[in-house]
């Protein structure tokens, strides 16, 4: 949330590598959270203004977005558990089952409650898992996040390739290929794939490309529209981008076709309120005036606040906990070819004082991959463990050999990364490095990361750039895959977060036995085996891994930021104190 | 003994200005009787304007000190309250402006800014104030009053307006009418037209009248006794005949010389008074018109320029100014006298 | 009079167009509605293909001659005519967004008409312009009076310096100030949300949510205003006929407020015009502070977007506002000054 540029497009992408053997199993519960919360009121969620892109399953793909409305208003085939449990396993939401595949993943069905409904009371049929499905293809219609196309291009790629593009443009010849891997029988939906989808249940929970839609809503703009089949509808025709919604009771849910797991639905009504920046919600959360002890926010405590909230009765409110997200160093493997002088530069790197340009403590930890810790199967890498997190420029120097070479540093134009260039100037230089600074600047197109995917960069000479990565899934495979995997020969830009253009066959070669992994366990292993692999090889250089640090109101209970929920308070267990 | 009905006595009107005291009148005196016509003449920035306004309490707003005795009926006005001398402005003392057009308010109409001078004094209803201004447009010589009093000034003639800020200042019947150059801005001919109209007003009501001018042709035509001021101060006092007949002292002569004359020889040139006035923050020591004054040289001891002249008495009721003696004088050459009008 | 004014709308009308024109040309040199689509990892390739999809690949006077015609006679959107063949024959007509005229143009980014983007704005920024003006003119006139009448003493020093560190003061600093101390630190005021004023039992909330960003607004107008006031009033205190409507024995009441106020408006008429007229098209730095989301926030957020059709109509209701307030300025004067007037 703080930060957005971390990508979520690519772990989505790479959610549905992953193959497990809990593919094929049945609904599963823990049970680690029980009904005996305080039921009633109104919660306050706080937001900044113009953060979120849309409200349309299609369009949503922010993990804090997707777990907010996973939980009020937006029911999947399949959903994850509110726990604290680091390894959860999907279990059903409006199917009945999680799925069942009698060919490895190749086709999947799925048979849909009889008894739920929509805002409007109609039923939800499979008909409406299919045409959701089929909007995932239209890129107009998804903003820009790619992730229908990107995602269903590597299981369903004859859709793909006969041009169809959605329901509302699609040829009949394309609308007829896709009806013959889509199709609907009454409440059973059947998913057919080219390539096998062994975990298919566990994306279906994670995003909302499976997610179904009703065919009658979709009329003129749905941007910003919202057909709830949740808890909770949204009282406004509208979310207001700027301003927020007001989420109340959904007369036409039954909470007997939901489970407690998933949706507990203790508050009567969330009120989304965005303010105009995280300056003035964290002086609101401070204060804790009025409705705003029932407030709570997902956005992480600015720097600027920490001390205010680390004394007396407010550091009570605050939780602080390991952040899916790591920040790293991108090191452009077609400029600097030498592994040696990747290594110096990630030996002379002085973590520690980004760290304290970043904020400090509370902002995170110096880490050691890019894979973050709150990843189930997370390893040190052991190429990174030794290294001085302050830096060691002498040793960086023996790499060299006496060298000095010339390297350009890119880095999006902003207050943080204007703090930060200065210390990754100095801690390369010292190890002999000549550095050049290069800005891109906040309205620049193509955007920074835009520039950065494309081989040639734009134009522009880029030998290191700063870069972060979110696990929105808990697994190794959705970092480590996109970002070492090497881009296919003829990529113009990189696929998935391969950026740097790192490209080592024995690292393919482990991600490939990964990805074939049937037990879940093994293939995190050969994750991170391929992750150490690219480590000694100076793939990238790993700085920081971010903590996660809310803060909320004094009424507020049951928050629990949870892998359900990308790491984002839970909004469905949320709920406000008994005793005021 | 009793009082004239108007005496200025030693009027003292100061400027304090942040790089000195400005002496716009010092040390004036006058007096004037009903039916009566003072004409006070100077040049711009003589004190003429300055010490009239005094007699109105024009200066109560400002950062003006005034001193010295203003009796008005044997009251001296400058002892009065503010609010005192609020209600004797514009009903006993009214005055009327220069240029008409900027002395009447461009947003209000001629009959309202008449009737108001009316109703600030007299307990009266809008429509009787306005009766009352339609009959004093009348009688300045609107024609159709009815009409007009709606008109805004700028649709009225300079003339026009000028009779309309006539019957504002008599609408209220004082006793003192100030006429600060009523005719300066206006054309030959409309002045003339304005002059007789004061004239007869002042006939009729029996006003006493203070002309300010720097117009010696109006003072001939309408004056009976006549101030000089110069650098503030009064140069020259006495009747009019005196005045033009036998200027006393080289200003006036001056003055009485640059007045273009219809009978002479269009070719003679004017003969303007040389020089410019004295600033008033830093007068001259000696007398203030020395160093304009062609005849100093007939003054023994450079007195002119080191010993300011005491006002003295020359004849009977003519007061004077000035170091020449009786027999300097005489190289004065003052016109025929037949040739200047005089009432 | 009457053609007076139908002149004046006419020359405005022609502003209008000609701005248009220059807008359009200098903005769509560099934008492409198209990238909203793209996403934050949008690549060249990407961005030509979504560009061509929604019709922004046309050559700019082809996609003038079509914007000009939606002012006329409305605009269906997508824009490319295949996209939309395709909708109809899929059966999805519903889809297309029907922009009536004077269509403005359809924001990419925000998927609605750019009418009703600036419908919606025009709430929070008419409400917000309205009450800062009412706030600004009001203490701004009075208390510039105050310090005129009072001129050199202690009180008008203290009006006269207070307003030189108001006006020095950035707008941003006293609305963070009253949003962040005020407002929640303090709890000396409620938190202040733009509440919409549809019916009359709306005028409390939306007057309470509405008056710390107004008075941000106002303050700096306010200084502005008393030193304005202060210097007409100064002014047309000096003038002859202020002289006359004393020596008329008027009380000096009457003097200033009928006489010597009434000259000393008529500059202010035109400044608080132009003035009420720039705040119409939004109130950048105060809308930002306040998350109130008027057309200043709009242009912002446009900007950030590179969205040029909702650029482009902010330009047209800002350049409309300015115009439209010329003219009820010059109407104002006639009333306030009969030498204006052309007929009686």
């Amino acid at each position: 949330m703080k930060k957005r540029p971390i990508a979520r497009l690519g772990a989505i992408a790479l959610a549905g590598v992953v193959i497990t053997s809990l593919a094929a199993c049945g609904a599963s519960t823990d049970g680690t959270s029980g009904g005996s919360g305080n039921a009633g009121g109104t919660v306050t969620y706080l937001g900044v203004a113009g953060q979120w892109e849309g409200t349309d399953p299609a369009t949503v793909y922010y993990g804090n977005e997707i777990a907010a409305f996973r939980r009020l208003v937006y029911r999947g085939l399949t959903a994850l558990p509110i726990t604290d449990d680091p390894n959860p396993v999907p279990v059903a939401d409006l199917a009945t089952d999680t799925g069942t595949s009698d060919d490895g993943g190749l086709t999947w069905t799925f048979t849909i409650k009889d008894d739920v409904k929509w805002e409007d009371g109609s039923p939800i049929t499979g008909e409406d898992f299919v045409y959701g499905l089929s909007r995932s293809f239209d890129e107009t219609l998804v903003n820009g996040t790619g992730v229908g196309v990107t995602y269903l291009s590597s299981y369903a790629p004859s859709v793909v390739e006969a041009g169809y593009t959605g329901p509302f443009t699609s040829t009949d010849a394309a609308k007829a290929v896709f009806d013959e891997h889509f199709f609907a029988d009454g409440q059973t939906v059947t998913y057919k794939f080219d390539n096998p989808w062994g975990d298919f249940p566990s994306a279906a929970a994670g995003l909302f490309t499976t997610d179904p839609y009703q065919a009658s809503f979709d009329d003129g703009s749905t941007l910003w529209e919202i057909n709830s089949n949740g808890p909770y509808m949204m009282e406004e025709d509208e979310f207001d981008a700027a301003q927020g919604a007001t989420f109340v009771r959904n007369p036409e849910y039954d909470a007997a076709t939901d489970s407690t797991d998933l949706r507990q639905a203790l508050p009567d009504q969330f009120n989304f309120e965005l303010v105009a920046d995280s300056d003035v919600l964290f002086q609101r959360l401070v204060a804790d005036a009025g409705t705003d002890k029932e407030a709570f926010s997902d956005a992480n405590i600015p720097a600027t606040f920490y001390s205010q909230v680390e004394s007396g009765d407010i550091a009570d409110r605050t939780l602080k906990s390991t952040s899916p997200y790591t920040r790293f160093l991108f090191i452009n493997s077609l400029t600097v070819t030498d592994p040696d002088v990747r290594r110096a530069l990630a030996v002379a790197l002085n973590k520690d004082g980004m760290i304290q340009a970043y904020g400090g403590d509370n902002y995170g930890e110096p880490s050691t991959s890019i894979v973050s810790k709150a990843v189930s199967g997370f390893e040190e890498n052991p190429a990174f463990a030794d290294d001085n997190s302050a830096g060691d420029p002498e040793a960086a120097k023996e790499l060299l050999g006496g060298a000095t070479p010339e390297i350009t540093v890119a880095y999006a134009i902003s207050p943080t990364n204007e703090k930060l260039i200065p210390v990754i100037q100095q801690s390369f230089e010292a190890a002999g490095f000549i550095v050049t600074p290069l800005g891109i600047a906040p309205d620049a197109v193509p955007g920074y990361y835009g520039q950065m995917a494309a081989k040639d960069k734009n134009g522009q000479k880029v030998d290191v750039f700063l870069g972060g990565w979110a696990a929105d899934w808990p697994a190794m495979s959705t970092v480590v895959v996109p970002i070492l995997r090497s881009n296919p020969a003829d990529a113009e830009s990189g696929v998935g977060f391969n950026y740097g253009f790192y490209s080592n066959p024995e690292v393919d070669d482990l991600i490939e036995q990964g990805l074939a992994a049937t037990d879940p366990a093994e293939g995190a292993k050969l994750f991170a085996q391929a992750d150490a692999v690219a480590g000694a090889d100076g793939a990238y250089i790993p700085v920081v891994q971010q903590n996660n640090y809310f803060l909320y109101g004094s009424n507020i209970d049951g928050f629990l930021p949870d892998v359900a929920s990308s790491f984002y308070p839970d909004f469905g267990s949320i709920f406000i104190k008994s005793s005021k | 003994m009793t009082r004239p009905f108007l005496s200025v006595e030693n009027l003292v009107v100061h400027f304090p200005t942040p790089d000195g005291v400005v002496r716009a009148t010092d040390g004036l005196s006058y007096t004037v009787e009903p039916g009566k016509t003072l004409g006070i003449v100077g040049e711009s920035g003589s004190g003429k304007s300055v010490s009239s306004s005094a007699i109105l309490g024009l200066h109560r707003n400002t950062s003006a000190q005034v001193s010295g005795r203003i009796w008005l009926n044997d009251i001296d006005l400058l002892t009065l309250s503010d609010k005192e001398m609020q209600a004797r402005r514009g009903k006993d003392v009214a005055m009327i402006f220069q240029d008409p057009l900027s002395a009447l308010h461009p947003y209000y109409t001629i009959g309202d800014q008449v009737a108001e001078a009316y109703r600030v004094h007299n307990k009266v209803s809008k429509k009787a104030a306005r009766d009352r201004a339609i009959e004093m447009l009348d009688r300045v010589g609107i024609p159709n009053p009815q009409l007009r009093v709606d008109d805004y000034p700028h649709q009225f003639s300079g003339g026009m307006r000028q009779r309309a800020m006539i019957a504002m200042a008599l609408i209220n019947d004082p006793q003192l009418l100030i006429a600060d150059e009523p005719t300066t801005a206006l054309d030959v001919t409309v002045q003339a037209q304005i002059l007789d109209l004061l004239q007869d007003l002042q006939r009729e009501f029996n006003t006493a009248l203070i002309m300010i001018t720097h117009d010696l042709g109006v003072i001939a035509e309408v004056a009976d006794d006549v101030l000089v001021m110069y650098a503030g101060r009064a140069v020259e006092y006495g009747t009019t005949k005196q005045l033009l007949t036998a200027p006393a002292m080289p200003y006036t002569l001056g003055l009485i010389q640059s007045v273009p004359d219809l009978s002479s020889d269009v070719n003679e040139p004017l003969r303007p008074i040389p020089g410019n006035p004295p600033s008033l923050l830093d007068p001259p020591s000696g007398c203030a018109f020395a160093p304009r004054c062609t005849f100093k040289h007939l003054v023994a001891d450079n007195l002119p320029d080191t010993v300011m002249p005491e006002l003295e008495e020359i004849a009977p009721g003519h007061l004077r100014r000035c170091h020449l003696t009786e027999h300097d004088l005489s190289k004065l050459t003052p016109k025929p006298a037949e040739e200047v009008e005089v009432v | 009079m009457l053609a007076f004014i139908i002149r004046r709308i006419l020359v405005g009308f022609a502003m209008i167009v000609v701005m248009i024109f220059v807008v359009f040309a200098l903005f769509f040199a560099n934008g492409n509605p198209a990238i909203n689509q793209c996403g934050k990892y949008c690549t060249p390739e990407k961005l030509d293909e979504i560009t061509g999809l929604l019709g922004y690949d046309k050559s700019i006077p082809e996609q003038f001659t079509a914007f000009s015609a939606g002012l006329v006679v409305g605009r269906d959107f997508p824009v490319n005519d295949e996209y939309r063949a395709a909708l109809i024959e899929n059966g999805y007509e519903n889809r297309i967004i029907h922009c009536a005229a004077p269509c403005l143009g359809y924001s990419q980014s925000d998927q609605k008409t750019v009418n009703q983007l600036l419908v919606k704005a025009a709430g929070p920024t008419l409400s917000l312009a309205i009450v800062s003006f009412l706030i600004w003119i009001f203490f701004g006139v009075l208390i510039g009076v105050i310090a005129a009448i009072n001129k050199g003493r202690w009180l008008d020093r203290v009006v006269v310096g207070s307003t030189l560190v108001v006006y020095a003061l950035p707008v941003f600093v006293i609305g963070t100030f009253f949003l962040q101390y005020v407002a929640i630190k303090w709890q000396l005021y409620p938190y202040p949300r733009f509440e919409p004023l549809k019916e009359p039992a709306d005028i409390l909330p939306w007057l309470t949510g509405i008056l710390l960003p107004a008075l941000t607004l106002a303050l700096f107008f306010m200084a502005a205003y008393v030193r304005y006031t202060r210097a007409f009033v100064l002014e047309s205190m000096s003038e002859d006929y202020i002289r006359t409507a004393r020596s008329k024995g008027l009380p000096e009441r009457t003097v200033l407020f009928k006489h010597g106020l009434r000259s000393a408006l008529t500059p202010l008429v035109t400044l608080a015009g132009l003035d009420f007229a720039s705040l119409l098209a939004g109130a950048i730095i105060t809308e930002s502070v306040f998350n109130y989301q008027g057309m200043g926030a709009l242009a912002v957020k446009a900007n950030n977007n590179h969205d040029l059709p909702v650029l482009i109509g902010l330009v047209i209701v800002g350049a409309a506002a300015v115009i439209v307030m010329n003219i009820i300025v010059d109407i104002l004067y006639a009333y306030i000054d009969p030498r204006v007037r052309v007929t009686k």
